[in-house]
């Protein structure tokens, strides 16, 4: 028998010995802060929504997903309703496969919804989104404003977006006329956020942008190529066309909080007005009005 | 600076003092080859018993100050060659001369015992402090004839490399950029070649080797963790002789010519691997490594007081690190240029020494095609040392001042345009031998820096105590120091492993980075051949830079301000008989780091570096004409970060775009804990047998060996992308022929 003192060194022996022979590596412990990838949006405009979900791989390559042994859902946490997503497999640009879920559900502005991965081990991996409510677009008085050096005034109207702060991710205003070349309804849409200058400016609680109106009216004629000083073109209507993105579209590398997961989740809300000017608005910028 | 240069004025003015005493001062040089020897002991014995000793500096330079009138015995020996005594009778005012050849003695070599050795250093025995010299080197098995440094430093404990590939080492926790290894007083950036068995210069140009662990002098500064400082052989001024040597591993070359016999001597060498080119046949496998280098030293005795050398190293690594053969080559460039200047004028007892020395290293690392990153740092040093004798004690000052440029590319946001930093430097090294058995060594570094802001003051204390005076068997050492670092490397530590390193100005957190050095040592001769040897040690590291890369690629992203805490100690045993060498060596090394996150949050983790156990044993046993020479390592496994996974990141979906239903996304990392869990443990057991073939021209040494006799499959690399793992040196079978021309 080994004295106590010997076998503890024997012992500690050994265990040098057996970790010096052991030659593997474990680089991946397979122990995720996430488990799954989440990318997508609610649209409150689309019929359809969809959320592309791709598991956390242990191994370098992409490989044909396998099913997902998950229930993948969303709950309107303002009103308590959940709804099932539908499973698609869908094929990569590189020819591999993932999971791109659908649901027709209609979505609701100013709700705020949580979009939830229930693996039957009991792991969840949720995220939320507040979809950006409508809010209300008030056309402003028709004015007319001196620009630079132009020697002519140009036409304004301001059109106040009631309870934003921050200009909106897109605005597009239509013009509806009577074409003269085929004496129907045409229109011309001119996107607005595109351009800086024409973003508007916070006042107030609301954000306002100054609509154009003689340079819109300019590009109205011009689309129908009819000379500037033309002033028989019967304008039917005005509409404005706003997209508002949810808080998390805003920042350079978009991100959203994905609880055990990665990704990103966020809602889209679009809303319009549509309004007239007045007889004598038309007169004084150029058009004529639908009722002579 | 006003009051350092009064200071040096003082007691520059303070010299002439002296004149009234007598001085005594040479050369020693060995009178085969005209060399000058390093470390020779030069003892002064007055008649009336007063006794006085030195041993030789780098120039083989000796002086002796404040020399009363009377009658002396000096006497001047060195190992394994004949001692020279003489008696000098010297009056007041007297500047004498005294130069000194030492006649090698063959049967003395043999029958050397180990004190007359270990005296042989003013610095032996204090804790962290090494001299090695090319007997040493030869203890370990190379897979080359030629022994190197780098096989050596692998031996000592606390010094920790990546691997066979790579070329990096660490001390005690510390990193490589926080080791400074200088060559004739030139700093070289990157020491070691691509296969890490090799260091930047053959070991048959080196005279000798002091390597500080921790804890060095006021003379030494600008690292935080060690020093290694080479000095090189000053070349046969007699006559030509010459060396080469062929082996699987390295082709080496050398000449030594006598320009002005006796006076002027030129030394050339040159090294190229040929391991690239034999591999696939030896090894069966591709080693995609090649390197080389090139020395010249020109040596001059300028007249019996001055000398002055010019040096200069040129060294390139080319090689795929990640052992992939479609990536770009990884390279790296060493040049370094120096002159120095040595002077002991004849009316006081200050020696001096002026050099001028320029260093460049110029780096690209590839990890893939599209993954690179290159770094270029170049250094200009003006140095004065002087060092002023006062009997038994001594006093050693200077003034240096460098400047770095550095210029990197990290990729993603690690870009930096060309930066600067220059720095100026005084220190004093005090070393006085209060009694027979204590000896303190205090001594202060004062710096100012360009960047920062900075000035730093860094003191030193060592202290020796040999209990019974110099006979003692028993050293008991301790150091102390507080060091400063005012440029750094940067490194991917995330890698498993990682050669690429970027020398950069620190970043300003709050101060330069910062490391107090304790170190306490005790040496025991049990037996005259037997030597038992115990330091323990701990090292602080504060305002260390932790570079944080990003979780894609290894785009560094931001810098982490980190502190540093190493504990360690060492055991070694030491038997050196007639026939038998042999030393084993116990080390234990903890390495923390805390790295501040965010604003507060603080992370506390092992580095990379933080090998916690290691064991060496080497040994050499001669038999007649054959030499076999053993080598076995140990280290346990170092820290790496485990990967949880891999995830997808799109591209943010943007309002109407659906692109991102069908888009293959950029694959991620998902980290596990920082460094938590370890690699497999690295050992390794190395064996040559060398045999001698003396001829009346020329000695030609054969050696037969393996390199990782056994096999083991260290890992050195791991690819997270790839999942490849690259390995550490298979077994290699060695076969190789030197011949020495006589």
């Amino acid at each position: 028998m080994l004295r106590p003192r010997l076998r503890w060194c024997a012992a500690a022996l050994l265990l040098v010995a057996m970790s010096a022979c052991d030659e593997s590596l474990t680089p991946i412990s397979g122990e995720v802060d996430g488990y799954y990838t989440i990318n997508g949006y609610l649209d409150v405009d689309a019929d359809t929504q969809f959320v592309r979900v791709t598991p956390v791989r242990f191994q370098f390559e992409r490989l044909p997903a396998e099913p997902l042994e998950a229930r993948v859902f969303t709950r309107n946490l303002s009103t308590g309703v959940e709804t099932t997503w539908q499973d698609s497999l869908i094929t990569l640009d590189d020819g591999t496969t993932d999971h791109l879920f659908h649901s027709t559900a209609l979505v609701t502005p100013g709700d705020t919804y949580e979009f939830v991965i229930e693996r039957p081990d009991g792991i969840v991996v949720r995220t939320q989104q507040d979809v950006p409510p409508i809010r209300p677009i008030l056309p402003a008085g028709f004015e007319q404003r001196q620009v630079g050096n132009n020697l002519d005034a140009q036409f304004f109207q301001d059109v106040a977006l009631r309870g934003l702060n921050v200009a909106p991710d897109d605005l597009t205003m239509r013009y509806r006329y009577i074409n003269p070349a085929t004496a129907q309804p045409d229109s011309l849409a001119i996107s607005y956020v595109r351009i800086a200058s024409d973003e508007g400016v916070p006042t107030g609680d609301s954000w306002t942008v100054p609509i154009q109106l003689s340079d819109d009216r300019f590009s109205v004629l011009n689309s129908l190529g009819v000379p500037a000083n033309d002033t028989t073109i019967v304008l039917l209507g005005l509409s404005i066309d706003v997209v508002v993105l949810s808080r998390n579209w805003r920042s350079n590398v978009p991100r959203s909080f994905v609880q055990n997961g990665y990704g990103f989740f966020g809602a889209r809300t679009r809303y319009q007005r549509t309004w007239q000017l007045t007889r004598e608005a038309l007169s004084q910028l150029g058009f004529e009005s639908a009722d002579g | 600076m006003r009051p350092l240069l009064a200071i040096l004025l003082l007691l520059l003015t303070a010299c002439p003092a002296v004149a009234q005493y007598a001085t005594l001062s040479g050369t020693v040089a060995d009178a085969e080859n005209g060399q000058v020897m390093q470390g020779v002991n030069v003892v002064l014995k007055a008649l009336d018993g007063d006794q006085r000793g030195m041993a030789t500096d780098a120039e083989g330079r000796y002086t002796f100050g404040r020399l009363l009138p009377g009658d002396y015995a000096l006497t001047i020996s060195f190992v394994g060659y004949l001692a020279q005594t003489d008696t000098l009778t010297l009056a007041f005012g007297d500047q004498r001369t005294y130069d000194a050849q030492l006649q090698p003695d063959q049967e003395l070599l043999d029958e050397v015992v180990v004190e007359e050795e270990r005296t042989s250093t003013s610095q032996e025995g204090f804790a962290g402090f090494e001299r090695i010299g090319l007997s040493e080197l030869k203890r370990v098995p190379m897979p080359s004839v030629s022994p190197d440094l780098a096989g050596y430093l692998l031996t000592m404990p606390g010094f920790v490399t990546t691997g066979d590939r790579g070329g990096q080492l660490f001390v005690r926790g510390g990193t490589p950029t926080q080791n400074l290894m200088m060559v004739d007083g030139m700093v070289l950036y990157q020491p070691f070649h691509i296969v890490g068995l090799y260091s930047a210069l053959p070991a048959d140009l080196i005279s000798n080797v002091d390597v500080y662990a921790g804890g060095f002098g006021a003379r030494y500064g600008g690292r935080l963790s060690s020093v290694i400082d080479v000095t090189t052989r000053s070349g046969n001024k007699k006559e030509v002789v010459g060396a080469v040597s062929l082996a699987p591993f390295l082709g080496t070359a050398r000449v030594e010519v006598p320009v002005v016999p006796g006076a002027l001597s030129l030394m050339l060498s040159a090294r190229e691997s040929l391991i690239e080119r034999i591999a696939p046949n030896l090894l069966g496998q591709e080693m995609p490594y090649r390197f080389g280098d090139q020395f010249a030293k020109l040596h001059a005795f300028l007249t019996p007081t001055t000398s002055a050398s010019l040096t200069a190293i040129r060294t390139y690594d080319r090689g795929r690190i990640n052992g992939q053969p479609n990536t770009p080559l990884s390279t790296w460039n060493n040049l370094a240029l120096g002159g120095r200047f040595n002077y002991i004028p004849d009316e006081s007892a200050v020696m001096m020494q002026f050099g001028l020395y320029y260093s460049n290293w110029s780096s690209r690392y590839a990890l893939s095609t599209t993954q690179q990153r290159r770094a270029e740092v170049s250094g200009v040093n003006l140095t004065m040392n002087f060092v002023y004798l006062m009997g038994e004690s001594q006093f050693d000052f200077g003034i240096l001042g460098r400047t770095n440029l550095f210029d990197y590319d990290l990729g993603g946001r690690g870009n930096n345009a060309a930066r600067s930093v220059t720095e100026g430097t005084f220190y004093a090294d005090g070393r006085f031998q209060l009694t027979p058995a204590i000896r303190i060594e205090p001594g202060v570094r004062l710096q100012t820096f360009t960047v920062d802001a900075g000035r730093t003051l860094g003191p030193r204390l060592r202290v020796l105590v040999r209990p019974t005076g110099p006979t003692s068997r028993q050293v008991f050492s301790l150091a102390w120091g507080l060091y400063h670092q005012a440029i750094v490397g940067l490194s991917n530590e995330a890698d498993v492993t990682d050669a690429f390193i970027a020398w950069a100005p620190s970043p300003a957190f709050q101060g330069l980075p910062t490391s107090m050095h304790l170190i306490g040592g005790w040496t025991w001769r049990v037996l005259p051949w037997l030597e038992w040897t115990l330091e323990g040690y701990r090292k602080t590291l504060d305002n260390i830079a932790f570079p944080r890369y990003s979780e894609t690629t290894n785009d560094p992203i931001s810098l982490d301000l980190t502190e540093g805490d190493i504990i360690g100690g060492d055991a070694s045993l030491e038997i050196t008989l007639l026939n038998w060498y042999a030393h084993a060596s116990y080390g234990y090394n903890a390495v923390e780091y805390t790295r501040t996150v965010g604003l507060s949050r603080r992370e506390v983790f092992n580095p990379a570096h933080d090998r916690r156990h290691q064991v060496n044993v080497l040994t050499q046993v001669t038999r007649g004409p054959y030499r076999l020479n053993v080598r076995w390592q140990y280290g346990s496994g170092q820290p790496f970060t485990q990967l949880g996974g891999y995830y997808e990141a799109y591209v943010a979906a943007q309002p109407q775009d659906r692109s991102f239903h069908t888009a293959t996304g950029r694959t991620r990392l998902d980290r596990g804990p920082l460094y938590a869990a370890r690699l497999p443990a690295y050992h390794r057991l190395d064996v040559s047998v060398q045999r001698d073939f003396d001829f009346d021209r020329s000695l030609v040494t054969v050696q037969v060996g393996a390199i990782n006799t056994y096999g083991r499959d260290n890992l050195f690399t791991y690819d997270l992308f790839t999942n490849e793992r690259i390995d550490q040196l298979p077994l290699i079978p060695t076969l190789g022929v030197n011949v020495e021309l006589k």
